[in-house]
């Protein structure tokens, strides 16, 4: 019987031997031994023997010896013995029973007594067996609770049996639980586990129903009902702190990923892995231990995925695509190549980011495959070119730490870029400094190798890494680049704007140059100017685009960026920096190069942003004229001439002209100003500023008409003041004028005080500022403050033109300004216009005394308020640019009337009367409109900035007003509007009022409004 | 055959309770017969007694009594019983001498079955 089982008869009497095996062998096999020994042998041999009928009394060996030996052996503990017995009393059976006998059979055997034995003691002892097994099947022998077969097994159970219920699993692990058992030994590590699964039981106790084991290693797995998640967090805050009792001498981290479960119907271990991908959330986070699963991680698992199903296809599909972002060399503002970038266009997902594919292929190595598809790629354009007779600038391509490991890396691009005989110097190799940290000595061997076959190295990503020093020491790159973005952190602005000029610094040391990588604003590339970084790549100049545009961007000759002809002389380019930085961008400026000898060969080598948008250019970016050539034809000359003018003296000439404007279909007029800086072998360079006059030349094309019609009265000859106290200036000034005007000179502001108490019907001061004796602010005070000269206007004649010069002279109150060297034309135009203006605007009001009679009012000595309309009406006809219109208000006139009597509030409105019209030009309207109300019409300002200014000056200077007449303080409120179009005086009243009593609402001082056209 | 089985319920034995347990396997029952009749322990017994050697005689004799129990040989069964504890506590008593001659000639009709 082969499966029978096997009984062995130990018994030293053959009789009794033969009699049990007589008995049983129809059951069992039978195996005998005369003694202890022998049945010791037998049994450590390979026998599998079911029971022992083992005699007590036996020489050699007794029974007991046997029965102790099988005890301690392993092997054969489990096996039952059945001891038989003489029948002499308890002792010995009790004996033997304790001994680990199972069962006990007396002498004589009765056969079924003896069967039964013996049976049952087999069945005993299979039965142990199988719950061991059963038990190694289902449990984790080290720490005693479910394995992870029986642990899904059992959570399924407790899914299935409620339905209706939700659930937790979770999956424990902890952090780094190697490193306990490498410092502490694994004895301590498994004394660890034990801890956890002795806490778990504890732990999920409270719960109906809940399972939980040890998957593997330090992994366990958790299943609650789920009610709520502060129940959950709970639970895990219990379990983390139980951690953090364990041992005094290590941190515990424990890492929790938890799913719930909801409708789908998912296997368990299903439920595990996405507790799993939970977990992964929350390594190495040491705020959060815990981590819910949600469907993104999911749906990013399974992105990845697809994304890595198609990735093979998409390669032979020739899905992948080349672009190139350029890259611009700073000093010579010329193109110098491009960044080879990969682009996937899926035929149903569009355009996929690189930031999701490239990590994943870097982790699945197929990266290595898109390489050297894109060098290819980037062999075949550059070889494209080279056929076309182009001579491109180099192409630089990544490669990826992952390549640095092939041993036929530096092979495979030889033959690669020899293939398509493309020259080594176009093929530049970019390598990230991460690669270095992996294996420093095969990234060194295999750079070396490269640079020997005349490669250019690029080093990506500079400074991003750990190793930057040491690696820069032992790797000899060619080009060094910063990714901008990486520095570029608001809160640590000088922080890294320190850094990276030293970076810039040491590399020139070094003599490598450095791109400077993703670029996007105007102030990055000026700081970078300054700092001598040599290139540029990025979105402010361009974004990476496919070849076609490329092609079109890099071998177009005219285009640049802001650049010059490659003149050395970093003093000269440091001197027009700070030229432009001084003209900021308030005003249009252009660095020109002409010919020395022929002026007419100029070029446009840098602007400012204000130039671009002078022209209405949606681009910053120059391209390559001549500027002449869209000059109006018959102004050319002028410029020619005032270019030719500033080189030869050296210092600046002036002219207006008209340019089309492509943008528009229409002309400006420009008047410009050309400074001369410096000449380079034959070309100057030449500093140009610009102004928009397409306004104000429309205003004197209307005053001209006007001056047609005023010259047609005769005899009037016009007298002019011309103080100055060079004499040259005056010599010069006098040449301009004296056919038409009588000219008296004065050399400084005393003298012409002098002169005009004599000569009080001068027309017109051409006035010096900066004179000794008196100079010209000082003059004007003096001058305004006389009621007679008041209303002689004022042209001041200076050397600085600039945005200051011109608030100066309105808060002098003068009419106009011209600047030195004198320009005959534009001094003479300036005067006339002046003249004009104020001429016309005393024979208003002449002609309205004429009428009226009646035009001052009483008390303050300026105009009524008749009069005021009429005039400002008058102004609106001229339609001279930009208006302004203010009432101003006294506060508490009413009150300071009563307290102080009505003579004294005469007093003071007479003595704010004579303030305002000091502080106006002498074409500017200023009227009495109400007890308390002064207006003012202002024409032909430049903007409401000045009107802001004038706001200011009006209200500090009111209450600085020197009274002694009142003891309260003098306060006044003004509203004002700035306009261009013409309105009626009671228009005019009407809003600026309404700005009055909007600034009286918010307490302010003022408010001034500019009015849509 | 039953003639030997007659023999032997003359001398005493209890035969057929003996048959019982062998299962009714007469040949074997036979066969162990003769076993008995050369078993060395029962010299042996004879040996220790003589010798006053009380553990040597216990073990003997300890052994012997099971095998007449199993064989149904009732007198010398109790002759051996009789033996047993009192050897089992270490004495050698005299008429330990006489219960062992009974026993002996006991054998001796044995031998003659």
């Amino acid at each position: 019987m082969d499966n029978s089982k096997t009984v062995l008869i130990v018994d030293d009497a053959f009789i009794n031997r033969a009699l049990l095996k007589k008995l049983l062998s129809d059951q069992y096999s039978i195996i005998e031994a005369e003694d202890g020994r022998s049945a010791l042998d037998i049994l450590n041999s390979s026998a599998t023997v079911s029971c022992v009928l083992l005699d007590l009394e036996m020489p050699v060996m007794d029974g007991f010896e046997v029965l102790s030996r099988m005890r301690v052996n392993p092997k054969l503990n489990k096996i039952p013995v059945v001891v038989t017995t003489g029948g002499e009393g308890a002792d010995n059976e009790i004996k033997a029973l304790a001994n680990g006998a199972w069962d006990f059979i007396k002498k004589p055997f009765v056969p079924q007594v003896l069967s039964f034995r013996i049976k049952n003691a087999i069945e005993r002892s299979q039965f142990a067996a199988f719950e061991q097994l059963k038990y190694m099947a289902e449990f984790d022998t080290l720490t005693d609770i479910f394995n992870r077969d029986k642990f899904y097994a059992e959570t399924k159970r407790l899914i299935d049996e409620r339905p209706d219920k939700r659930f937790a699993i979770i999956r424990l692990d902890i952090n780094h639980f190697s490193l306990i058992n490498s410092f502490f030994g694994m004895d301590e590590g498994n004394s660890l586990l034990k801890y956890i699964a002795k806490h778990l039981r504890v732990n999920t106790a409270d719960f109906m129903g809940s399972a939980f084991g040890r998957m593997e290693a330090d992994i366990f797995g958790i299943c609650v009902p789920f009610s709520d998640k502060q129940t959950i967090e709970h639970f895990v805050m219990r379990s983390m702190n139980a951690l953090q009792n364990f041992s005094s001498a290590y941190y515990i981290v424990p890492c929790f990923g938890i799913y719930i479960t909801g409708e789908e119907d998912i296997p368990v271990s299903i439920m595990f892995d996405r507790a799993t991908l939970a977990a992964k959330h929350c390594k190495g986070n040491y705020v959060n231990y815990f981590e819910y699963y949600n469907d993104d991680m999911r749906l990013r698992i399974e992105k990845e995925q697809e994304i890595v199903n198609d990735m093979n296809y998409a390669l032979q599909d020739n899905q992948f695509t080349i672009y190139v972002q350029p890259k611009y060399n700073v000093m010579t503002n010329t193109p110098a190549g491009g960044e080879v970038l990969v682009r996937w266009i899926h035929p149903k997902k569009g355009m996929i980011p690189p930031g999701l594919f490239i990590p994943l292929f870097e982790k699945n190595g197929f990266v290595v495959k898109l390489d050297a598809y894109v060098w290819e790629e980037a062999c075949k354009v550059l070889k494209g070119w080279l056929n076309e007779g182009k001579k491109p600038n180099p192409l630089s391509v990544n490669v990826s730490r992952v390549n640095i490991y092939n041993p036929h890396f530096v092979d495979n691009i030889i033959k690669l870029v020899d293939r398509y005989q493309v020259p080594h110097e176009l093929f530049n190799i970019e390598l990230t400094e991460s690669a270095y940290t992996d294996n420093p000595d095969i990234l060194v061997k295999t750079i070396y190798r490269l640079q020997k076959e005349g490669f250019s190295i690029m080093m990506d990503d500079f400074g991003s890494g750990y190793s930057s020093l040491s690696m820069l020491k032992n790797i000899p790159v060619d080009i060094l680049k910063i990714d901008m973005n990486f520095f570029v952190d608001a809160n640590k602005k000088s922080r890294c704007e320190s850094i990276v000029a030293s970076i810039v610094r040491m590399s020139k040391w070094l003599n490598i140059p450095v791109i400077a990588e993703g670029v996007e604003n105007a102030e990055l590339v000026s700081f970078l100017r300054e700092i001598g970084c040599d290139y540029i790549q990025g979105y402010y100049y361009a974004k990476p685009m496919c070849i076609k545009d490329y092609e079109r961007y890099a071998f177009t000759p005219d285009s640049r960026i802001n650049g010059n002809t490659g003149a050395e002389g970093d003093e000269v380019m440091s001197h027009i920096d700070e030229v432009l930085n001084i003209a900021g961008n308030s005003q249009p400026v252009a660095i020109i190069e002409c010919d020395a000898q022929a002026p007419e060969d100029t070029e446009i080598i840098r602007v400012n942003d204000a130039f671009f948008e002078l022209l209405n250019s949606p681009t910053r970016v120059l391209y390559k004229y001549n500027p002449l050539d869209i000059v109006y034809e018959r102004d050319r000359w002028k410029i020619v001439e005032s270019l030719r003018e500033a080189i030869e003296s050296k210092a600046q000439a002036e002219c207006e002209y008209s340019r089309y404007i492509a943008f528009s279909n229409s002309y400006k007029s420009i008047h410009a100003k050309f400074e001369y800086i410096d000449t380079i072998g034959n070309k100057c360079i030449l500093l140009a500023r610009l102004e928009d006059i397409t306004v104000e030349r429309e205003f004197e094309k209307k005053l001209k008409k006007l001056r047609q019609s005023m010259h047609n009265q005769a005899g009037i000859t016009s007298r002019m003041l011309i103080v100055d106290d060079l004499e040259i200036n005056r010599e010069t000034l006098s040449s301009f004028f004296e056919n038409r005007f009588h000219i008296f000179t004065a050399e400084n502001g005393r003298q012409a005080l002098e002169l005009l108490q004599d000569n009080s019907n001068i027309d017109i001061i051409l006035l010096d500022i900066n004179m000794p004796v008196m100079n010209g602010e000082e003059f004007l005070k003096a001058k305004n403050a006389d009621p007679v000269l008041r209303n002689i206007p004022v042209v001041i004649t200076t050397a600085e033109d600039s945005p200051r010069q011109q608030q100066a002279m309105i808060n002098l109150n003068v009419n106009d300004y011209i600047v030195s060297p004198f320009v005959r034309e534009t001094i003479v135009r300036r005067v006339d216009n002046v003249l004009e203006s104020d001429r016309y605007f005393r024979d208003m009001i002449n002609k309205h005394a004429a009428n009226s009679g009646i035009i001052h009012d009483y008390t303050t000595g300026i105009y009524n308020r008749a009069t005021g309309e009429k005039l400002i009406n008058s102004m609106m006809q001229l339609k001279a640019g930009l208006y302004s219109f203010l009432i101003i208000d006294i506060d508490h006139f009413r009150r300071i009337n009563e307290e102080s009597g009505t003579q004294t509030a005469d007093r003071m409105l007479f003595e704010l009367a004579q303030m305002l019209t000091a502080m106006f030009r002498t074409n500017d309207v200023v009227a009495r409109i109400g007890d308390d109300e002064i207006c003012v019409l202002m024409s032909n300002i430049a903007n409401d900035e000045t009107v802001e200014e004038k706001c200011h000056q009006i209200t500090d200077k009111v209450s600085a007003l020197d009274l002694k007449l009142t003891e309260s303080e003098l306060k006044c409120t003004i509203g004002a509007i700035v306009f261009e179009q013409t309105l009626s005086f009671d228009s005019m009243l009407v809003q600026a009022n309404d700005e009055l009593e909007k600034a009286r609402s918010e307490g302010a001082s003022w408010s001034v409004k500019v009015l849509d056209k | 055959m039953k003639e030997r089985f007659d023999k032997l319920k003359a001398l005493g034995c209890d035969v057929d309770g003996a048959l019982e347990r062998f299962l009714g396997d007469e040949q074997l029952y036979l066969t162990c017969v003769e076993d008995l009749k050369t078993d060395a322990s029962f010299d042996k017994l004879g040996e220790a007694l003589a010798q006053r050697d009380s553990r040597g005689a216990f073990q003997s004799a300890h052994k012997l009594k099971g095998v007449y129990a199993n064989m149904g040989m009732i007198p010398i069964y109790n002759d051996c019983v009789k033996l047993v504890e009192p050897l089992r506590s270490g004495e050698v008593t005299d008429d330990m001498t006489q219960t062992f001659e009974r026993m002996q000639q006991f054998m001796n009709s044995l031998r003659q079955i």
